[in-house]
């Protein structure tokens, strides 16, 4: 008897849960690029994807929880033969005053002295995704990333 | 951080023996970088070639390395992938240093 056919799709997805502190944040990348790379995504677009995430979940630990220990934040991966969206999720402190930062590039004229050694995160998150939305809901953050798959 | 160093005259080859300087390492890095750099040498290479992946705050460390060898002297960076590379890139960061695919061609450059 043959089985009923099932509806055939590319679409992937994953979760992953930690909490801040330590190498939670370098640990949790790394099971997320280890899902990317099973699911055949390529590697130059893998870097990126790492890079905009490690920047987004150390604000999470760093700006959010203010580097306290032991808050708990959510990656969720969901990819498609174009498209992969990316929701973080964590519940800690709003963004200051509801919306992302702007991510200017950093002034880099003037002195070695006074070069920047920060603010370099939102910018390369705005410059390597395709999309971002942020919603503050029962008192979680949620930011959903999106990168066309090349 | 295991980090290493080889001084001959006035330049530094400081390698990173590691995979990554991001959020969790970026402090000890440049507190390595202040101790290995107490020399004398005025120019100091780099070798990122093991390094395969660098955040902000990576970055943030490499500038401040930079900026605690004081004037006269200048760091150099060397053997960078395409990930990496592409960090100093999107932040222009790479106006600020120079920037070699390999440490022998940063070897061979002309003294600045």
């Amino acid at each position: 008897m043959q089985p009923a056919a099932k509806p055939r799709t590319t679409d992937r997805s994953a979760s992953f849960r930690a909490r801040t502190g330590g190498l939670a944040v370098r640990n949790l990348l790394a099971r997320a690029m280890r899902a990317l790379e099973r699911w055949g995504y390529p590697p130059q677009g893998r870097g990126a994807v790492e890079l905009v995430l490690a920047e987004v979940l150390n604000n999470v630990a760093e700006h959010g929880y203010d580097q306290r220990d032991g808050g708990p934040f959510q990656l969720e991966l969901q990819l498609t033969d174009s498209t992969l969206t990316c929701i973080v999720t964590d519940h800690g402190r709003p963004f200051p005053g509801g919306d992302l930062p702007e991510g200017r590039p950093a002034h880099l004229a003037g002195p070695t002295e006074d070069l920047p050694e920060g603010g370099f995160g939102w910018h390369l998150i705005r410059e390597m995704t395709a999309d971002l939305r942020y919603h503050r809901k029962d008192n979680r953050n949620e930011l959903t990333l999106l990168f066309m798959v090349v | 951080m295991d980090m290493s160093s080889r001084t001959e005259g006035a330049l530094q080859i400081v390698s990173v023996n590691a995979q990554r300087i991001d959020a969790a390492v970026a402090i000890q890095f440049k507190d390595v970088m202040r101790a290995e750099t107490e020399g004398p040498a005025t120019r100091v290479i780099l070798d990122l070639s093991q390094v395969d992946f660098i955040d902000s705050s990576g970055l943030g460390a490499i500038v401040a390395a930079m900026k605690q060898l004081g004037p006269g002297r200048k760091l150099d960076l060397a053997g960078l992938t395409p990930t990496v590379e592409s960090v100093f890139r999107l932040t222009r960061m790479d106006t600020v240093f120079a920037l070699f695919p390999t440490l022998d061609a940063a070897l061979m450059a002309p003294a600045g």
